[in-house]
């Protein structure tokens, strides 16, 4: 089990800032799945158990019946934990050193990367949809110094004031650690638009 | 030909999906312990993953033991094939 206080590789003086999950909008939806999924046949069967009654009481149709019912009920539930579950096991930490990104994909595939602060060039914010907007949820863009290095915290809650707090800790290690990728950038010539 | 089974027989692939739900819950049931974040939230996830199942699992099975699974089930009339005569040629 994962514990904050104790992440692993933790420096002395490194201190959780930010733990982030999706947005509690992306669970919600899963709820209100279940819920019509469940409810629907549910309220059916007693509407209209008048036509139903004969059949439950069948000696064949009746046992054939109640068998899917239950199969059914019981599908929905695991799946709706299988994908609680990925919901819950995402998760993204930015400490006062790194940024942590551990992502479930299903039960048998479990991704963790990490980069150090100082390895951050750029950190996006993005709110697209009329959703998002309403409930302020989006994405953060985080590009590394490696080209193709770019962590993403989806649909997560209030992404500009993560992605403000990402640059405030970024600017705080460098004045910790010393400015040295602003050094390498000075170092390279300016080039003039064409 | 009168071919019939015992109704019991549908219940294995109950029994079947069952295993496969048990399968499942035992690798989310890890997955949670071992990776999910320490934590009140973590205990409640745990207790409602574990109650839910077993009531639905317990339902399941009481629904299911108030028939009589003895009562044979006879193919030739589920099976019933319209014969000419039956429709009238």
């Amino acid at each position: 089990m994962m514990n904050l206080k104790m992440l692993p590789n933790q420096q002395p003086d490194e201190n959780v800032v930010l733990f982030l999950r999706r947005h509690w909008f992306a669970w919600a939806k899963l709820i209100v799945s279940f819920t019509v999924m469940t409810m629907v046949p549910l309220v059916s069967a007693i509407i209209f158990w008048d036509k139903l009654s004969p059949w439950m009481s069948h000696p064949v149709v009746g046992p054939i019946l109640s068998m899917v019912a239950s199969i059914y009920l019981l599908g929905i539930w695991l799946v709706t934990f299988l994908e609680f579950t990925d919901y819950y096991l995402d998760v993204w930490i930015v400490t006062t050193e790194r940024v942590m990104n551990i992502e479930q994909n299903g039960l048998f595939k479990r991704t963790m990367s990490e980069m150090h602060l100082a390895n951050i060039q750029d950190v996006t914010s993005e709110v697209n949809g009329m959703i998002p907007t309403f409930f302020k949820y989006g994405q953060v863009h985080i590009q590394t110094s490696a080209e193709k290095l770019r962590f993403e915290f989806k649909n997560i809650a209030n992404p500009d004031q993560v992605k403000e707090t990402i640059i405030r800790l970024v600017d705080e290690d460098k004045k910790r650690h010393g400015d040295i990728g602003g050094a390498m950038k000075q170092a390279e010539p300016m080039k003039k638009p064409a | 030909m009168d071919l019939s089974f015992p109704l019991l027989y549908l219940l294995i692939p109950y029994v079947g999906f069952l295993l496969v739900i048990a399968m499942y819950s035992v690798f989310t049931f890890y997955h949670l312990v071992r990776f999910g974040v320490k934590g009140p939230a973590f205990f409640i996830v745990m207790g409602v993953f574990l109650a839910g199942s077993l009531i639905l699992t317990m339902g399941s099975v009481a629904s299911l033991a108030q028939f009589d699974w003895t009562t044979p089930v006879n193919l030739s009339s589920i099976l019933q094939v319209p014969s000419a005569s039956n429709l009238g040629l």
